[in-house]
């Protein structure tokens, strides 16, 4: 407020108080709202990063109790078999293996008690076993024996509670997580005040034979749902392999067990090089037999009774180096090979075509994890521990270090040196995955592990990753199963791949129908009929998307499935039998296409679009018989037909854009001056030739065209860059389906957003371009088009946005299918979809939970950009239309 | 009464017009006795939990308040993994659920409570194969090994090669043959997904051209409008327009029909048991609603339930050493 202009006139009235403040508080409301809309999004975006952060977070590893040297405790481990260490759920107590495997000793690991506190001494079997393995995962047991016999058990801790009055007064005073003892078991206070009780058990079941009288060598179990599968070695260069089947009949809690097996003569059973391991997969069709240079016999036991040979291999490749370890990573599929140099390397099998294997499996080399340099070279790994629920290893090495590994995502997580230079004898993951227990020949250590999202690195979900059983890195997204030992496949690619997808086929067909929708309603339709229209399209709004979702899987897609070859031809035929009416119309003498023209709408409602639909109708069949061998669905499959057909669909728009241009170009202005000099009606007729030929012309080229790619020998289906993956194996929930009703959801937003654009043209410039003589079509394509750019531009990107975000029609319509693939007529999952099927089901906290966060940040992300390239993009139009 | 998920409602209600429920005649164990009334029960229930087991819920609620009306039930069914959380926060009496507690469920249960929660072995659930009626694979039957060759990438039942259309499948007919065969499975958050996974795929990978569908209806529903379709699902939705396909444990053995009979006697590959989950205190005694809730359920009325349901229900004995384990 500076110098006021002298006017002459002094203002009558000042503003009256009440609309001043009625104008500072509007203000004030509009800069808050506004600010807090921005802060909304703004704390959107903080929240939704505040989940995703803890991912990324680091592993510690650190020291919790820590024992060495003497004491009656875990220090006086003894050489055993095979050793093993377990420590209870809840970190309070330990076992061990002693006395050559005779037994258990069981003892408490609270850092109070120095040395460690014997609980009890479990005993497992009267004479020493030859040969002895067990199970992280369930606590598995069996023993081989010098007499040929086996026994199978299981160890566990199981667990009673109790109140206050049924335990002597001496427990009364321990406080939550304190720990007492109570008859050679530990007792713990919970949370809410009972006393849970964790009592070491060994159930060992009786001897059975193994079918040999001399000494079983080596042994190895696996516990399938309907009992356990027994692979030995026995000292006669046998492998023996038996299995327990188990069903109980549930009316009569009878339970019927059959015994199955064989057995197989081991190929150079009487090398120099000593056994190392026998090894048996978890479904009990693979045993491996493992020397210590590394050589290996692999047997396929998929017919139990009479296994075989498959393969023979080395799995060091390497004279110099010694195999230490050798034990399979959970599930019982990968096997886990460490080494005299310090690596434990993955192996797990595939197939492989070209493989020379009797069953067609190749044993791969997936990961390398190395171990600690130590001088004079790197230590050797003594011991390998696998998680019960994650693909986690624990390993220990000579020079008495443990680190951790993450076998999916290929990550070193951690690393402790607990006994500087005694080397570790026995390491395991505690079953909850928060501490590792490390052994070396006197001594005892727990070692908490923080490491609470291991699998997540952003290699492993943003890159290919190599999963258990697959011949190559892959992108896959496959995230929970019904059981732990399942490797969660947690790749974001498929499904930012199928949220892109979603979005090009909706907006293929919804963006050019809701536009062109736009500029005819509100160019060439009498404001009248335009007022009664806007509010209808408007009106589809307002279906809910699931009801839309609902219609397109369960109505329409069944309906489409028999129909594909008319949908496809009425792609065509529609918009020519407008057309044909449109030319059909100029016929008509002038008085009678004046007043028939009120009713031009109607007529395509009634006439052209049934009309168009009969004619796809009956030339679907025909196009099919032609183009596609008869059955659009194998060709698609590309069982049947040569690709002649889909490169002329593909080429159609080509030589039909191609044709107009030429026709516009060069014919038009040569047949206008002809034009002067006829009447109407002739001039008409002529029109209606040159758009048939025209039709025709474009139809014969993109036929001519197919047919001579074909010829070069190029197939439109299948692995031809950019198009082959267009056209695919027809599946009923597809893209196609998605598109075409996901259109529904985004052409209103579009067409009254664009409507309202080209209405708010100042009017003055349609006055001016048709007074100057320009014809409605001219003045709508050359002024008011541009002039709306910028209302045009964001119409189409607020639909874009209601596109990639859409949920239910996708969840619904779309199959839900994470792949990786282009093609029109298979489906796809998007991101918005896939958070709406899983969130429900992530354990709160988990990396699942948490990854799916990282899936909507992605998606708040990939809008956040589209929507500030497009604002952008918006004023560069509006500054040039502010020039007008 | 209930609050369901939007989807499962429109489903649902499609559903109930088209499925009639075809299966073989069972009966409930004669030693489970008729449930008595009790004095004295009131409040109210909720249950979050399986999909699978939302209308068995449903209709041992409506029993139940048959006989107590002054109790008020909800009943939310959005699959397995819902039951958990609800039954941790303390928000739900009951979870229902269609596989077992997963390690780290029991996990988090267990820091807040101390103990784990019970499980209670309520019904029993065949899992079928489900193919399109005309399909001649319903009369021929599949091994385990070509069901996990047909849904899986990764084969680990060792079938020899990967089954992509019909004719691989072992069906001759020429119309089928050449058929690609498409696939139908329930979405991620149900225990009918891992259940299958485990057992049928080895916890091998779902193909991912295995089309999620929301709801075990829509499965069966997308199965019988799509004729070279298959999906699995469990028996409770078998309709007209589908049939169960018997399955063989290996190519060694008959296939055998997902019939009662071959449930119980545990011949049939997938029969599995749906769980109640509740929060129960070691040592305690149950509060009298949801003690009387649940001898309801393992009373002669509550299985006859399971029955209208389309599952089987669980023997005296099952029923005893479950109600035994809440100290009734």
């Amino acid at each position: 407020m500076s110098q006021p202009a002298f006017t002459g006139y002094r203002r009558a009235r000042k503003t009256r108080a009440g609309v001043r403040i009625a104008e500072v508080a509007s203000k004030s409301i509009i800069t808050i709202g506004g600010i807090g809309v921005i802060a909304a999004v703004f704390l959107v975006f903080v929240f939704l990063a505040s989940v995703v952060v803890p991912l990324v977070g680091r592993s510690r590893l650190e020291p919790a109790v820590s024992q060495s040297g003497s004491g009656q405790g875990p220090a006086a481990f003894p050489a055993a078999v095979d050793r093993f260490v377990l420590v209870d759920e809840f970190r309070v107590a330990a076992a061990g293996l002693v006395d050559g495997g005779r037994a258990l000793r069981h003892f408490r690991i609270d850092p109070g008690v120095p040395g460690g506190m014997l609980l009890e001494e479990v005993p497992l079997f009267d004479e020493q076993p030859t040969s002895l393995t067990y199970s992280d995962d369930g606590g598995w047991l069996a023993a081989g024996f010098a007499d040929g016999t086996f026994r199978l058990g299981q160890v566990l801790f199981e667990t009673a509670f109790f109140e206050n009055e049924d335990v002597p007064a001496g427990l009364h005073a321990l406080r939550e997580g304190e720990v007492g003892v109570l008859d050679g078991a530990s007792i713990q206070r919970t949370p809410i005040g009972q006393l849970r009780l964790q009592r070491l058990e060994a159930h060992i079941q009786d001897p059975v034979a193994s079918g040999h009288a001399g000494s079983v060598l080596l042994i190895d179990q696996t516990v399938r749902p309907v009992g356990p599968v027994v692979a030995m070695v026995t000292d006669d260069g046998v492998m023996r392999i038996s299995a327990v089947t188990r069903r109980r009949n549930i009316l009569t809690g009878r339970v019927t067990a059959t015994v199955r097996g064989g057995s197989a003569a081991i190929p150079d059973f009487g090398r120099a090089v000593p056994l190392s391991r026998v090894l048996v997969s978890g479904n009990a069709d693979a045993v491996y037999v493992l020397w210590q240079d590394g050589a290996f016999v692999r047997f396929d036991t998929r017919n139990l009774r009479e296994p075989v040979v498959a393969a023979r291999g080395d799995v060091l490749r390497d004279d110099a180096v010694r195999l230490t370890v050798a034990r399979f990573l959970l599930g019982r599929d990968t096997l886990l090979i460490g080494d005299s140099r310090g690596r434990v390397r993955t192996w797990f099998r595939v197939r492989d075509e070209d493989a020379a294997t009797a069953d067609g499996l190749l044993l791969v080399n997936a990961h390398t994890f190395d171990g600690p340099a130590v001088p004079g070279g790197p230590a050797a790994v003594t011991s390998i521990g696998s998680s019960s629920r994650k693909r986690m290893i624990v390993v220990g090495y000579v020079d008495g270090s443990v680190r951790g590994f993450y076998v999916t995502s290929n990550a070193f997580l951690a690393e402790a040196r607990p006994f500087a230079g005694v080397p570790i004898t026995a390491v395991a993951a505690s079953p909850r995955d928060d501490a590792i227990a490390a052994v070396p020949d006197r001594g005892f250590a727990l070692l908490a592990l923080d490491s609470p999202h291991p699998e997540a690195t952003v290699r492993s979900i943003f890159a290919k990753v190599w999963y258990e059983g697959n011949r190559d890195p892959e992108h896959v997204w496959q995230s929970s199963s019904g059981t732990d030992t399942f490797e969660a496949k947690y790749g974001l690619v498929p499904l930012i791949f199928g949220t892109i997808k979603a979005t090009i086929y909706s907006m293929l067909f919804g963006v050019p129908l809701a536009l062109l929708a736009a500029i005819y309603t509100s160019e060439f339709l009498h404001s009248r009929l335009r007022a009664r229209i806007k509010p209808i399209i408007e009106m589809m709004a307002s279906l809910p998307s699931v009801v839309l979702g609902f219609l397109a899987g369960l109505v329409f897609a069944p309906i489409a499935e028999r129909a594909v070859p008319m949908i496809l031809v009425a792609f065509l035929m529609i918009p020519l039998t407008c057309l044909a009416g449109g030319y059909l119309f100029q016929l008509l003498p002038d008085r009678t296409a004046i007043i028939l023209s009120r009713f031009r709408i109607p007529f395509v409602l009634v006439a052209a679009l049934p009309l168009g639909l009969l004619l796809s109708r009956l030339a679907g069949p025909v196009a099919e018989r032609a183009l596609f061998a008869g059955d659009i669905k194998l060709w698609l499959d590309g069982q049947i037909g040569t690709g002649a057909g889909g490169w002329a669909m593909m080429l159609l728009p080509l030589t039909g854009l191609a044709t107009v241009w030429y026709v516009s170009r060069s014919l038009a202005p040569r047949l206008r001056t002809l034009y002067r000099s006829l009447p109407a009606r002739k001039v008409a007729l002529l029109e209606i030739v040159k758009v048939a030929a025209a039709v025709a012309v474009a139809g014969g080229a993109a036929l001519l065209g197919g047919w001579l790619l074909q010829a070069l020998g190029l197939d439109s289906r299948g692995s031809f860059p950019v198009i082959g993956p267009v056209l695919g194996t027809y599946v009923q929930r597809n893209s196609l389906v998605v598109g075409f009703v996901m259109g529904f959801a985004i052409i209103p937003i579009i067409y009254t957003i664009a409507d309202d654009a080209l209405k708010s043209v100042p009017e003055h410039l349609r006055s001016a371009s048709l007074a100057a003589g320009a014809t409605p079509w001219q003045t709508a394509m050359r002024v008011i088009v541009p002039t709306a750019m910028s209302g045009l531009f964001s119409a189409v990107m607020i639909g874009l946005g209601r596109a990639v975000g859409e949920t239910m029609i996708v969840l619904m319509a779309a199959g839900n299918t994470p792949i990786l693939e282009m093609n029109l007529f298979n489906g796809f999952r998007t991101l918005a979809a896939n958070i709406a099927v899983e969130l429900p089901e992530a354990v709160v906290g988990s990396t699942h939970y948490r990854i799916l966060f990282l899936a909507a940040l992605t998606l708040f992300v990939m809008t956040f950009v589209v929507n500030t390239i497009a604002e952008s993009v918006r004023q560069r139009f509006r500054r040039r239309a502010f020039e007008l | 009464m209930r609050t369901n998920p939007i989807i499962a409602a429109a489903l649902a209600a499609a559903m109930a017009l088209t499925s009639m429920t075809v299966l073989a005649q069972v009966s409930v164990d004669p030693a489970l006795t008729m449930y008595e009334q009790v004095q004295g029960v009131s409040g109210s229930l909720k249950s979050v939990g399986s999909d699978t087991m939302n209308n068995t819920m449903t209709l041992w609620a409506e029993g139940f308040l048959g006989m107590y009306p002054n109790v008020r039930i909800e009943i939310e069914g959005k699959g397995s993994s819902t039951a958990p959380p609800a039954l941790i926060a303390g928000s739900s009496q009951f979870g229902p659920m269609s596989r077992q507690m997963k390690a780290a469920e029991v996990d988090a249960f267990e820091s807040k409570y101390g103990y784990p929660p019970t499980s209670l072995p309520a019904a029993i659930d065949m899992l079928a194969v489900y193919a399109n009626k005309d399909n001649p694979i319903c009369q021929t039957g599949l091994t385990l090994q070509q069901v996990d060759a047909i849904f899986s990438t990764n084969r680990l039942l060792g079938h020899d090669s990967d089954i992509r259309t019909w004719g691989e499948a072992g069906v001759s007919d020429g119309a089928w043959a050449d058929q690609p065969i498409s696939l139908y499975g329930r979405n991620s958050a149900s225990g009918t997904y891992g259940y299958f996974k485990k057992d049928v795929l080895g916890n091998g990978d779902y193909k991912p051209s295995v089309k999620e569908q929301p709801g075990s209806s829509s499965v069966v529903q997308g199965v019988a409008s799509d004729a070279p379709g298959i999906g699995y699902s469990g028996i409770g939705y078998l309709t007209a327009d589908v049939c169960a396909v018997p399955l063989a444990h290996d190519a060694w053995s008959d296939p055998i029909p997902a019939t009662p009979e071959h449930a119980y006697t545990g011949e049939y590959p997938l029969s599995r048991f749906l769980f109640v989950y509740v929060n129960h205190r070691p040592g305690s005694e149950l509060d009298p609603l949801r003690r009387e809730f649940v001898r309801y359920m393992f009373s002669n009325e509550g299985q006859e339930d399971v029955i209208k349901d389309g599952y089987y229900p669980i023997t005296k004995q099952i029923a005893s050493e479950a109600m035994e384990a809440l100290g009734i």
